[in-house]
């Protein structure tokens, strides 16, 4: 499990952010590790405020930044953490291969929900870092159900 | 003069498709029910809208009459082809008629002792009318030959043609008037075979299988119909789409047979009774639905009107060829119940009786009849039809009481011995809302994939088969219960084998008729009884692969004596059968 | 006035068996929302829906559920309709089932305006037999049915709705729950078939079409100075695809009458009613006088 706690940076190093990433999730390369981050990120950036957002963003650098641009207009109210899964599941590859008995594709689906919720985790992790304590419950109290959990524990 | 024989023969009316040969003959049909006749009216024609040889033939009696028969006493011929393909057909002192612009060879006439004149029948129609009274023309001329007085046919015309204006009616009884004269002074005197009003007769209806499946289906509560038209199940559609609106029956011409038969489902699933009407090509498109109501346990009713197959096979014309099919169509295995009337009066009782069992059992109910007895036109006694025999028995659907007593947790597939399960409806009741898949599910209807729970819905849902097995009604025998040949019929045939048994036992032989009505679940101990009373039974079917003997040996063991089959697309006459007796293939394909 | 209800009521026992993060989640909420905001009850309802991952969706719900063969549950909601009018009779089934094997049903089913609500859970692809293309797959997709990419065109709902003359066409996006959840009340409200084609990633097999790939293309048409009732404009935005997705109501017929509004035979009553009132009296004598058709 990434790190709990530790010191508050204001690092705006992408590439030490990304690493943070890379080394709490185990990922094998820098693009995975990049597709975790923009997933999580704009899954965030699907939920919360717009302020939040804002004030979230000047604590990552730029290049973290952009994937908390909301292209939409205000969060929907409805989106919840099967809404977050869904942006994370997308940079999970889910399946095994081909399945030459039954057809199709051999799915490994079944383990793309904890592995979304790992990854959303690890991402999480490195986040809070950069984030006062009393800014953190705020965010979670943000957060879709379950997703703030995930947070807080992360 | 030979001498005569009165209300005792067969007509033939034949044209190409286009000249009117069905409503003509169907209104000489009834014209002569209306005297008091009894009437047995077949139609043989082609899938097309023009050309092709089309006819009529029908057998006038003062007894009812199961079936047609040969040979023909009066043909009235459209075109020369009709004389050439019927010429066979005729009695020796047999009469025909042409119109005048026809010529005909007279030599193989006169070989077979048949009279053809061509008659003055286009110029009186036009005479009178115009060209195409030419079959009104040749109506009255028939009536003239056989000295039926005119007014039958002048009353039948008057309801035929009202709708088109007084002046068409007056124009046709015109046209009729003078060919009636014209034709009855040319051969009046030397034709034996007469027709005359029968003193006292009761009042009747004349009626085909479509249209009696039809009345019963609506007695029986049947609100809601989709179909897609499909010769020769049509007329059961269009008949109850044509009904008063008061009737309220729902019909809807559906998109494609797949529709229709979802759309009876869709209909019966929130408990209305639904049905749908089709052919073989339509019926193999229903089979997905067939599974689905099976395994949903919702009540359907399919009227399954067979024709020639396979493919496109013979559109028009008549085949028991689906029998089979009909039991085992659809993937895997789900009760389902097939029954086959044999008679217009039997398919009168099957429309609503079918509702009660597929009701009852939540299942599908698969009613068989074919081109012969669906479009066959026959005279009935007005309470042959009887509607207040008609029940309508719901089975387990809960009553509004049944609905107040439920609590939470109602399962719409729970287990019970019979494995009929209470069944509410949707929108019904707040505490009985449901869910029902098509996938295999636990007593909720969620799906379900386990071991016991997957065996035991599967029992469930069979024995219901066990328990309609009960119900089944075992064959029917007709005529000497000693008799040396039994003649096994199911559906339609059993018309010409009831005709044929009477020929045999008339003429000092001895053979009586088991038809089967109930034919799917097959009441084994009945049936094994019935077949091991006959002394010698030869199965008769529109078929090539005789289904019936087939299901009878898997069903019982028993296997029939012998076989006869006919699969040209044309019902057997009772002479074919009684001609075919001791020539029949035995227990084996036909020829 | 409308009663809500706490959409909860809706919420069902059963396993849900959809991968993790599956946009059919989000259809699933916002049908409930939708039922409960116009205070229809779970018993009120039917959810008919046919084969394939998102037609799993009725059985996940409290509500009177029919899940039915691939590709036909339209007939069947449409004769459910005829049958007994009082019920909501709502359609959700995935694209395979509604514009593959059920697409004569859905045509029909525009051209027949029955009162019916037709959610079709749109994910571009086949889920339950493990990723195959599907009617709505865009030309060049690659799945096992198509390795060097699917050569057909792609089926575009929205203007064969509009082509055989549907009268409420509407397109959500699974990424918005609430705004589909109006969209759906809208289209349980309007009068007739009501088509709410819903963007849903398939996030196990459709690593094109993500959220993010729609989330970078829709936009809301009420955003827009945008009428619906305007057939020319409808078919321009029925057209936008690869740049901006259009989310919303694109097409609404006001005021006509759904098909079984002009069912003469359903004037004195519905089939089942007429059913439950001959029950109580089979009544033979009103059907004598039939005989007289045949003397």
């Amino acid at each position: 499990m990434p790190q709990m706690g530790g010191q508050k940076e204001g690092a705006l190093d992408y590439g030490q952010f990304l690493s943070e990433v890379q080394a709490n999730g185990s990922f094998t390369s820098r693009e995975e590790t990049e597709g975790a981050v923009a997933s999580v990120l704009m899954a965030m950036a699907e939920v919360l405020p717009r302020e939040q957002l804002q004030a979230l963003a000047t604590r990552l650098p730029p290049e973290a930044m952009v994937f908390l641009r909301r292209s939409g207009s205000e969060p929907d109210p409805l989106f919840d953490s099967h809404l977050f899964l869904g942006w994370v599941v997308s940079s999970v590859d889910a399946t095994c291969g081909r399945d030459e008995t039954t057809g199709g594709l051999d799915m490994t689906a079944s383990y793309s929900g904890p592995e979304a919720i790992r990854r959303a985790q690890c991402v999480f992790s490195a986040l809070k870092k950069r984030i006062e304590p009393d800014h953190q419950q705020v965010l979670a109290d943000l957060l879709p159900e379950d997703v703030n959990g995930w947070f807080l524990n992360a | 003069m030979a001498s005569v024989v009165t209300n005792d023969m067969s007509i033939v009316i034949g044209g190409d498709a286009g000249q009117g040969v069905e409503s003509s003959g169907a209104g000489f049909c009834l014209s002569f029910a209306r005297a008091g006749l009894h009437v047995f009216g077949m139609q043989d024609y082609h899938s097309r809208i023009r050309g092709g040889h089309n006819f009529y033939q029908i057998r006038l009696s003062e007894k009812p009459r199961l079936s047609h028969s040969n040979p023909v006493h009066l043909l009235i011929a459209l075109t020369p082809e009709t004389v050439r393909l019927h010429l066979d057909q005729l009695a020796e002192g047999a009469a025909g008629v042409l119109p005048e612009r026809f010529e005909i060879d007279p030599a193989p006439l006169e070989k077979r002792g048949v009279r053809v004149d061509t008659l003055p029948l286009i110029r009186m129609a036009e005479e009178h009318g115009n060209r195409v009274m030419a079959n009104t023309a040749a109506l009255g001329a028939a009536a003239g030959i056989t000295e039926f007085p005119l007014q039958f046919m002048e009353s039948v015309i008057r309801d035929n043609f009202a709708a088109k204006g007084q002046q068409t009616v007056d124009t046709n009884l015109k046209v009729a008037e003078a060919a009636y004269g014209l034709a009855r002074d040319r051969y009046g005197a030397d034709f034996p075979y007469k027709l005359v009003p029968v003193d006292g007769a009761p009042r009747r209806m004349l009626m085909n299988g479509n249209q009696a499946l039809a009345m019963g289906a609506l007695a029986g509560g049947c609100r809601f119909v989709s179909a897609y038209p499909m010769t020769p199940a049509t007329s059961i559609f269009e008949w109850l789409s044509g009904l008063p609106r008061e009737y309220g029956v729902v019909t809807k011409h559906a998109e494609d047979e797949i529709a229709a038969a979802d759309m009876a489902i869709g209909a019966s699933f929130v408990g209305a009774r639904g049905m749908t009407a089709t052919s073989g090509g339509g019926f193999c498109l229903m089979v997905e639905a067939l599974g689905l109501a099976a395994m949903t346990e919702v009540p359907m009713v399919i009227m399954l009107a067979q024709r020639g197959g396979p493919s496109n096979g013979l559109p028009t014309r008549t085949e028991q060829s689906d029998l089979l099919f009909a039991i085992n169509a659809s993937h895997g295995e789900s009760p389902r119940i097939v029954t086959a009337p044999g008679t217009v009066e039997e398919c009168f009782e099957a429309g609503w009786r079918a509702f009660n069992l597929a009701e009852k059992y939540q299942c599908p109910v698969v009613v068989m009849t074919d081109s012969f007895l669906a479009s066959t036109l026959r005279t009935l006694d007005m309470d042959a039809i009887d509607f207040s025999s008609v029940s309508i028995d719901r089975g387990s659907t809960l009553t509004p009481q049944e609905l107040d007593g439920l609590t939470n947790g109602y399962k719409r597939f729970e287990f019970t011995e019979t494995g009929i399960s209470p069944r509410a409806l949707p929108g019904q009741h707040p505490a009985a809302a449901f869910s029902a898949a098509s996938d295999e599910h636990d007593e909720e209807g969620h799906f379900l994939e386990e071991i016991e729970g997957r065996r035991r819905m599967m029992q469930k849902r069979m024995r219901k088969l066990r328990e309609a097995e009960r119900e089944m009604r075992p064959p029917k025998r007709y005529g000497p219960p000693e008799a040396e040949t039994t003649l096994v019929c199911w559906g339609s045939s059993f018309g010409p084998c009831k005709e044929a048994a009477d020929e045999i036992n008339d003429a000092g032989g001895s053979a009586n008729v088991l038809q089967f009505g109930d034919l799917w679940p097959l009441p084994e101990e009945v049936t094994a009884a019935a077949l091991s009373e006959c002394r010698r039974t030869v199965t008769v079917e529109q078929n090539y692969t005789s289904q019936l003997a087939k299901l009878l040996r898997m069903t019982t063991g028993i296997k029939v004596d012998g076989t006869l089959n006919k699969y040209d697309g044309r019902p057997f006459a009772p002479e074919e059968i009684v001609a075919g007796l001791g020539k029949e293939v035995v227990s084996g394909y036909a020829a | 006035m409308v009663t809500r209800l706490d959409p909860k009521l809706f919420d069902a026992t059963t396993d849900i068996t959809w991968c993790a993060g599956c946009g059919d989640f989000a259809i699933l909420k916002a049908l409930k929302l939708a039922l409960a905001d116009l205070g229809i009850e779970p018993y009120q309802a039917l959810v008919v829906s046919g084969i394939g991952c998102g037609s799993k969706l009725p059985d996940y719900m409290n509500v009177n559920a029919y899940l039915t063969n691939h590709g036909r549950p339209l007939p069947i909601a449409t004769a459910a309709k005829l049958a007994n009018p009082d019920l909501h009779v709502i359609v959700t089934n995935g694209d395979g089932d509604s514009y593959g094997i059920g697409g004569n049903h859905f045509v029909q089913s525009c051209r027949r305006n029955p009162n019916l609500t037709h959610i079709v859970e749109n994910n571009q692809i086949y889920g339950l037999t493990k990723g195959q293309y599907s009617p709505t797959s865009d030309k060049g997709f690659v799945t096992t049915t198509s390795p060097d990419g699917a050569i057909e065109l792609a089926f575009n709902p929205l203007s064969v709705a509009l082509g055989a003359g549907a009268t409420f066409i509407s397109r959500a996006f699974a990424g918005e729950p609430k705004h589909m959840a109006g969209l759906i009340a809208q289209g349980i409200q309007h009068r007739g078939y009501a088509l709410i084609d819903v963007l849903q990633p398939c996030v196990t097999f459709n690593r094109t079409n993500t959220y993010d790939w729609y989330r970078k293309r829709v936009y809301h048409l009420e955003d827009e100075d945008y009428d619906p009732s305007d057939r020319k404009a409808a078919w321009e935005k029925a057209h936008e695809w690869e740049e901006r997705i259009p989310l919303g109501v694109l097409y609404r017929v006001e005021g006509a009458p759904a098909y079984e509004d002009q069912v003469k035979a359903l004037e004195g009553g519905s089939p089942l009613s007429r059913l439950d009132d001959l029950v109580k009296d089979p009544r033979p004598q009103q059907y004598e006088r039939l005989k007289e058709r045949f003397t």
